[in-house]
């Protein structure tokens, strides 16, 4: 039939056409194409096909919100569904739903920890400007880096003078922990001596103070409220005074706590100024001489920091040019957000994480999740023959395959919701568990930020769109005939993509489980290594009283009288961390001067026999000969190979004055075992700073007592603090061990989800074979035969991931393993226990259902053909 | 009881009565128009309507293809004797509850 105005818009034909049924479409295009000629005719075409669009407009927005109603009423409907088949087979939704659960709880810690670590340093207003100085000095090392970060004090300054792309540069110094004391009470805190600009570049928060004026006044200090309470209670601690070996200060301000996720920590600020006297300042204040400071600065937005590199890189070689030093220094700034995760180098004042292991955890989590959504894929298609008869039903009764699958999906999404509830109560439960594992206080705050909600929202939908995909496309490909007819044997195929995903799963346990092993073998080997002297039964105490200090050989007396007490020593450092190092020029036996770069160590006259060390060649410090304290010096092995001697006893050197060499000690590690044994020279010194005391096991409470009794007889104010060498040794290792420790957790935990799954699939396999089992028994079959039907197949598939799994494993363990300079190898047997536990495992845990299965009486199951 | 209707409902209901078997898209919406200076959309026809048929209160006729619809069926709807009931049964009740206003109490506000 022809039309009346065949100029309607196409998409007026086409919208209605797509938004109805053939019937509806007819009655309403028709009714606004005649609308539409009734307005043509009246009012034009420009007014009548504006009309039409309004309509159109309208007619789509109508059909969406009945829409939306009739989705939410199907939904309620999906729920009522979903809660009945989760009621009806109990375990089974159990299983399912414990992967998921387990899968993201460990998912979401990681994730928080994970945040947290990158959030680091991003509480600045101007974090992103923020950059710290350091420097590369080829040739030199400094605990195995030649790359460091102290600067001189006359840096910050010249920045700000001489760069116009500087906005802000401030230096401060960081001491260790210095004592503070109050009226009564004295503590040890940690803190910076910072100049006026600190505030200009970090954004540090004051309670009470003003930026502009609380580093201005040498005599004044300003602490943290954590601080000023635990020297003043509740009371107000602005305008009280504080002492330490510097003078006095006067509180003129109050910070707020120093957030935790900040590279730099302090309890209080002094200003820079206070460090020197009055009358030298001037010169201090503006030095290129002595590197001790930390140089921050703040570049205009929009400047090139490789530029500002290369021109500071320029300039201070010509001041270290003008001040003798030829060995070129490479300038560098190191981004603030970066400084946490990136920043490996000499002079660090905070223990950095490593964007590699913060990767690792990364992966691992993500890992987990997918192993719980492969667990989730596997079991509900298993599952499926279960619910094969409602499928049916449904669609005899007109469901399309479009509306199953949409059942099955939104299942699978209400399945992730619900675990991801329970995921966060977990996860909100396990988080101090969690904090103690990683060493940080990570709170669950971090999960109401809206980047991690949406983060947590998008990975809800796409665990649940990715596990629900495939059964919901099997489930809904159904025929209702085959279902109908109880052909329900082989309506679920997919057998293949179940075993890869069997298979893909136990790749990542073994990769997990492997990975561990090898951390754990590197930890005994740590232990078990002969340091080169005895570590176990030494209680260390500082000493740092000036009046103990003084009294140094009675203390040292008063404390062997204990009979608990072996032996008493004392040293300039901790023998598990020899700092102080510096270049000196030896002969070698040919003559040639050779440059060595060497670690001190101050002793007294029994630290080597108190240490169990050896001796390879001459003879220990001794009070017989008087001149040891003056012109003795012992080195060690690899001292001797430096300068490759072969008669080192008797030899001269150039510590401090000309020292001749006694005695050489047997290698022994004083640094950690991530670093090779550098060469060591080992002196008399007055001047100890730890003493160590060798007891016995028994008594050994009354035996610290007594130590901490005699020291207090001594000390003036400086409060007794020990601790125990091994533990000190411990502690070097703790970013291993923390990692070794979560490895391990996240592995098992691996390994219980993948099981979950192999559980679940053995019910099933049980299930569906139940009629060939008792058929196979009935015909003769043994029990060993019938199991051997469950774990062929298994095993086949975990072997598999062995050989998939290991070198991926190998390749990444022998990487980290690099770390050591004394590291153990991956022996055959972690190979042999990461496979065969995890065979063990899986194999176990499929027995609970195919003993059960083998042992069943086959008139059971076959009774009704 | 009746099932329950909206305000478009009954004047779309209302409106195909009086339209006495001329009652499709284009006429209800024409009619309403008249009665009530009121340009309904048809989406806001088309919403009562759909739902009208649902409660069984009114039953759609197809009628004969027109060149002036683009050769499209005209739908035809009819009030079915349900639809009828409900109707007066809904009078009645609105009698009911306008009863005891005159209109000069209601201009007043009394």
């Amino acid at each position: 039939m022809k039309r009346a105005f065949p100029d309607i818009p196409q998409l007026a034909e086409r919208i209605p056409r797509l938004l109805y049924s053939k019937d509806y479409y007819l009655e309403r295009s028709g009714d606004l194409e005649e609308a539409y000629a009734d307005l043509m005719e009246k009012s034009g075409p420009f007014r009548a096909k504006v009309w039409l669009w309004f309509q159109l407009l309208k007619l789509c927005f109508g059909i969406l919100r009945t829409n939306i109603v009739w989705g939410f009423i199907m939904l309620k409907n999906y729920l009522k569904i979903t809660i009945r088949n989760i009621k009806r087979h109990k375990s089974f939704s159990f299983i399912n739903m414990a992967g998921l659960v387990v899968g993201m709880t460990c998912f979401l810690l990681i994730l928080v920890y994970v945040y947290y670590e990158l959030s680091y340093d991003s509480m600045h207003e101007k974090a992103d400007q923020i950059y710290r100085v350091a420097f590369k000095h080829p040739g030199t090392s400094y605990m195995g880096f030649d790359s460091h970060l102290v600067t001189p004090s006359a840096l910050a300054p010249a920045l700000m003078e001489g760069f116009p792309e500087v906005s802000h540069a401030t230096r401060f110094r960081v001491t260790g922990r210095l004592l503070l004391s109050g009226e009564e009470k004295s503590f040890y805190a940690g803190g910076l001596f910072a100049d006026e600009q600190f505030f200009d570049v970090f954004s540090f928060r004051l309670v009470s103070g003003s930026k502009k004026y609380v580093l201005k006044n040498p005599e004044s200090i300003i602490i943290t409220p954590q601080l000023a309470r635990k020297f003043f209670g509740n009371e107000d601690p602005i305008g009280k005074t504080l002492a330490c070996s510097l003078g006095e200060f006067e509180i003129v301000g109050i910070l707020e706590n120093v957030p935790e996720n900040s590279h730099i920590q302090f309890d209080w600020l002094i200003p820079f100024a206070s460090l020197f006297r009055a009358e030298e300042r001037e010169s201090k204040l503006f030095d290129w001489i002595m590197g001790n400071y930390y140089t921050y600065c703040v570049l205009k937005t929009g400047s090139d920091s490789r530029e500002t590199e290369k021109k500071l890189t320029a300039f201070m070689s010509k001041i270290n040019k003008g001040l003798g030093r030829e060995k070129e220094r490479m300038y560098f700034l190191q981004s603030l957000r970066s400084i946490h995760l990136k920043s490996h180098i000499g002079g660090e004042f905070s223990v950095n994480s490593d964007i590699k292991i913060i990767r690792l955890f990364f992966i691992v989590a993500v890992f987990i999740l997918l192993i719980a959504c492969v667990n989730f894929i596997n079991l509900s298609t298993a599952h499926a023959s279960k619910r094969a008869k409602e499928i049916g039903i449904r669609k005899v009764l007109g469901s399309t395959r479009f509306h199953l699958f949409r059942q099955f999906i939104w299942e699978s999404i209400l399945i992730s919701v619900a675990s991801l509830f329970l995921a966060l109560s977990f996860s909100f439960l396990l988080l101090p568990v969690f904090n103690r594992f990683s060493g940080r206080t990570v709170v669950l705050n971090a999960l109401f930020d809206w980047h991690l909600l949406l983060g947590i929202a998008a990975v809800l939908v796409a665990t649940g769109l990715l596990a629900g995909l495939y059964p919901a496309l099997v489930l809904s490909s159904l025929q209702p005939v085959d279902v109908l007819k109880k052909k329900t044997g082989g309506i679920v195929k997919g057998g293949m993509l179940r075993n890869i995903l069997v298979l893909s799963q136990f790749s990542i346990t073994i990769m997990l489980i492997f990975s561990s092993l090898v951390i754990i073998k590197q930890m005994r080997y740590i232990k078990n290594t002969d340091i080169g002297y005895n570590r176990e039964q030494i209680v260390t105490v500082r000493v740092d009283d000036p009046e103990v200090k003084k009294n140094l050989a009675s203390l040292k007396q008063s404390i062997l009288e204990s009979p608990n007490i072996i032996g008493v020593a004392t040293s300039s450092s901790v023998p598990t961390n020899v700092g102080s190092a510096f270049g000196m020029k030896c002969k070698s036996e040919d003559g040639e001067e050779i440059e060595v770069h060497n670690y001190w160590l101050g002793i007294d006259h029994n630290f080597i026999d108190v240490f169990q060390m050896e001796m390879v060649h001459g003879r220990n410090f001794s009070k017989e000969f008087g001149t040891d304290a003056e012109s003795a010096v012992i080195v060690n092995e690899s001292f001797v190979k430096e300068v490759n001697w072969n008669q080192p006893v008797g030899k001269k050197i150039p510590l401090f004055d000309m020292r001749e060499v006694i005695g050489v000690v047997k290698d022994f590690h004083f640094h950690s075992l991530h670093m090779k044994i550098k060469p060591l020279t080992i002196s008399i010194s007055s001047d100890s700073r730890y003493l160590h005391a060798r007891i016995r096991t028994e008594n050994l409470p009354a035996t610290l007592a007594y130590i901490k009794e005699v020291y207090d007889r001594f000390k003036i104010k400086y409060p007794f603090e020990y601790f125990f060498l091994d533990d000190q040794f411990n502690k070097m290792y703790q970013a291993e061990l923390k990692l070794g420790t979560m490895l391990m957790t996240f592995s098992g935990l691996a390994i219980f989800i993948a099981c979950l799954g192999v559980f679940g699939l053995a019910i099933y396999t049980a299930e569906r074979r139940i009629k060939e089992i008792g058929i196979r028994k009935v015909l003769g079959a043994s029990i060993p035969s019938i199991l051997g039907l469950f774990y062929n197949n298994l095993t086949r598939w975990i072997l598999i991931a062995n050989i998939l799994a290991w070198p991926a494993a190998y390749f990444f363990m022998s990487k980290w393993l690099q770390n050591f300079a004394y590291r153990t190898n991956i022996g055959l047997w972690v190979f042999v226990v990461s496979a065969a536990s995890v065979i063990f495992i899986a194999l176990l845990t499929v027995s609970f259902q195919s003993v059960k299965a083998a042992t069943a009486n086959p008139v059971d199951s076959l009774r009704y053909e | 009881m009746p099932k329950f209707m909206t305000r478009n409902e009954e004047i779309i209901l209302l409106t195909i009565l009086k339209l006495k078997g001329n009652a499709y898209g284009v006429s209800v919406r024409r009619q309403i128009y008249q009665d009530m200076r009121d340009k309904w959309s048809f989406a806001s026809i088309y919403q009562p309507l759909d739902n009208l048929v649902r409660k069984n209160y009114i039953r759609r006729i197809k009628g004969d293809p027109t060149a002036r619809r683009g050769g499209k069926s005209k739908f035809y709807y009819e009030v079915t004797p349900e639809g009828r009931q409900a109707f007066l049964k809904l009078k009645k009740a609105h009698e009911q509850i306008w009863s005891g206003f005159s209109k000069k109490s209601l201009e007043k506000g009394k």
